[in-house]
C-alpha cells in the first residue's frame, strides 16, 4: 500500500494544475493560489485517514480547496483591505497575467457562493451532491444558487448561452 | 452553460498557469517536515489548562431563546453528518464549560458567542445571530419554515429576503503567530429559533496541545469573523466579533504534548 505522502504525489501529478486554475478563479489571483494549492495539498496530507477510499480523489481535494481559498479571502481582506470598501483584485502574479476573457470575468465577478458553485459545477464538474457536501449546503441550495448564477450569467454572456436553445 | 465548454475555455485561458515541478517539490518537502519523527512527551510541570473563572454576565441570548446543550447539537450531528468525509462524533463528556463575555458590533445582526467547552482536543463555541429587523432573515443552510398569511412556509433558503447571513468566518486568534492557515474551524450543527428567527450553530476549533496556553491566558481573546451578504445592495461586509476571556484561575494538569526532536 502506498503511504500518505506518495498518495499525495500522485494526487498532486494529476489534479495539481486543474485545482490551481480552480483557485486562481475563485480567488482571482494566480499567486495567491499557488500558495492556496500548495495548503490543499498539505491540508489533504493531514487528514487523508479522513479520506473515503470510494470517493473521488479531485472532489475531496476540490471541498479542501474551496475552504482554503474562503480562508484566504478573509485573511487577505483583513490585512490589506478597509472592511467598509469593497475588495480590488490583488496584482497579478509575476509572469503570469489573469485572463481578460468575457466569460472569465463574468465568472468572476459572481458573489462568492455563486461563484464557487459555477466553477465546482462547470469546471470540476461535480455532481449536486458532491458540491452540497463540499459547501456544506443542501442539494436544494445547489440549485438555487445554479439557477441565480446562471441567470447572473446569462444577462452578460447571452451568445454563450444562446447555443443551450 | 455547458461543462465541456467553459472546462475547456478555462484551461485555454489559463494554460500558463500549471503545477510546475517546483510546486511540486515544495509541497513534498513541506510533507517531509510533517512526516517527521515526533517523540512524546510527558510533562507534568504546570501547564495552564483554563478552570475558571469569574462570573460574567453572558447579556447574549435573548430572554426565551431556545438554546441546546452541546449534547443536544451532537445529537443533531449526527443526523446529519454536516462534517464532510468524517464520520458522526459524540461529545467529550470531559469539556469544561468557559464563560465567555461578549463584543457586539454588528448592526445587521446581533452576533453571541453565547457557549464555549473546553475539551482536550477541542475548543467549542456557539455563535448565535439573530436578526435586528423586521425584514431580515438569516440564512444557515438548513430547512426552515416561516409564517406567511397565517400559513407556514418551508424554505431551504431564503434567497428572496432583504438580507442574508451568507457564510460564518473562520476564528483567528489575535495573536498573530497563531494564525495557522491549516487550521480550520468545523461546522457541528445548528439551531434555528422558530419565534425569534435567530440561528444558533456550534463550531469547534481543533488545537495543539502546544497552543492550550493561548486559549488561557488572562485578557485573551478570540476573533470571529462573519461575512453577511446584503442582498438589497448586492455588497457583502465583513464583520467582527471579539470575544474576551475576562479571568481565569490556573490549576496543574498533566498534559500529555508532543515536541519535535
Amino acid at each position: 500500500m502506498d503511504s500518505p505522502s506518495e498518495i499525495l504525489d500522485q494526487l498532486m501529478r494529476q489534479h495539481g494544475s486543474r485545482l490551481l486554475r480552480l483557485c486562481a478563479m475563485n480567488l482571482r489571483d494566480a499567486s495567491l493560489a499557488q500558495d492556496a494549492v500548495q495548503d490543499t495539498f498539505l491540508k489533504a496530507f493531514r487528514q487523508i485517514h479522513r479520506f473515503r477510499g470510494d470517493a473521488d480523489p479531485l472532489t475531496w481535494l476540490t471541498a479542501i480547496a474551496i475552504n482554503v481559498c474562503r480562508d484566504y479571502q478573509r485573511t487577505a481582506w483583513f490585512r490589506h483591505v478597509d472592511r467598509r470598501v469593497e475588495a480590488e483584485p490583488l496584482p497579478a502574479a509575476a509572469g503570469f497575467v489573469f485572463p481578460d476573457h468575457t466569460v472569465i470575468s463574468a465568472v468572476t465577478a459572481l458573489p462568492p457562493r455563486y461563484r464557487e458553485v459555477i466553477l465546482l459545477r462547470y469546471y470540476q464538474n461535480m455532481k449536486h451532491r458532491e458540491i452540497a457536501a463540499a459547501l456544506r449546503i443542501s442539494e436544494r441550495t445547489v440549485r438555487q444558487c445554479l439557477s441565480k448564477a446562471n441567470a447572473m450569467l446569462r444577462e452578460q454572456l447571452k451568445e454563450w448561452y444562446e447555443d443551450e436553445g | 452553460m455547458k461543462d465541456k465548454d467553459f472546462q475547456q475555455l478555462v484551461d485555454r485561458e489559463f494554460a500558463p498557469l500549471t503545477w510546475t515541478d517546483a510546486h511540486h517539490r515544495h509541497t513534498l518537502n513541506s510533507i517531509h517536515q510533517e512526516e517527521h519523527p515526533v517523540m512524546k512527551k510527558r510533562i507534568r510541570a504546570a501547564l495552564i489548562i483554563a478552570a475558571v473563572f469569574l462570573t460574567m454576565s453572558v447579556t447574549a441570548l435573548a430572554a426565551g431563546l431556545y438554546m441546546p446543550s452541546l449534547q443536544d447539537f451532537f445529537d443533531r450531528s449526527n443526523q446529519f453528518s454536516y462534517i464532510f468525509g468524517v464520520p458522526p462524533k459524540s461529545v467529550d463528556a470531559s469539556a469544561i464549560v468557559v464563560p465567555v463575555e461578549l463584543r457586539n458590533d454588528v448592526d445587521l445582526v446581533e452576533l453571541h458567542v453565547s457557549q464555549m467547552y473546553l475539551t482536550d482536543k477541542r475548543l467549542y463555541f456557539t455563535v448565535t445571530a439573530a436578526p435586528k429587523e423586521d425584514n431580515t432573515l438569516l440564512f444557515d443552510g438548513h430547512m426552515t419554515s416561516i409564517v406567511l398569511d397565517g400559513k407556514e412556509v418551508r424554505y431551504w433558503h431564503l434567497w428572496d429576503t432583504d438580507y442574508n447571513l451568507y457564510d460564518v468566518g473562520s476564528v483567528q486568534l489575535d495573536d498573530p503567530d497563531a494564525n495557522d492557515p491549516y487550521r480550520s474551524v468545523e461546522h457541528v450543527s445548528c439551531y434555528r429559533d422558530p419565534e425569534s428567527g435567530a440561528v444558533t450553530n456550534l463550531y469547534a476549533l481543533p488545537y495543539r496541545a502546544e497552543e492550550l496556553a493561548l486559549f488561557t491566558q488572562p485578557s485573551n481573546t478570540l476573533t470571529f469573523y462573519f461575512h453577511v451578504d446584503n442582498l438589497r445592495n448586492k455588497r457583502g461586509e465583513w464583520r467582527r466579533l471579539v470575544v474576551s476571556f475576562p479571568e481565569m484561575k490556573r490549576i496543574e494538569v498533566p498534559l500529555e504534548i508532543l515536541t519535535h526532536e
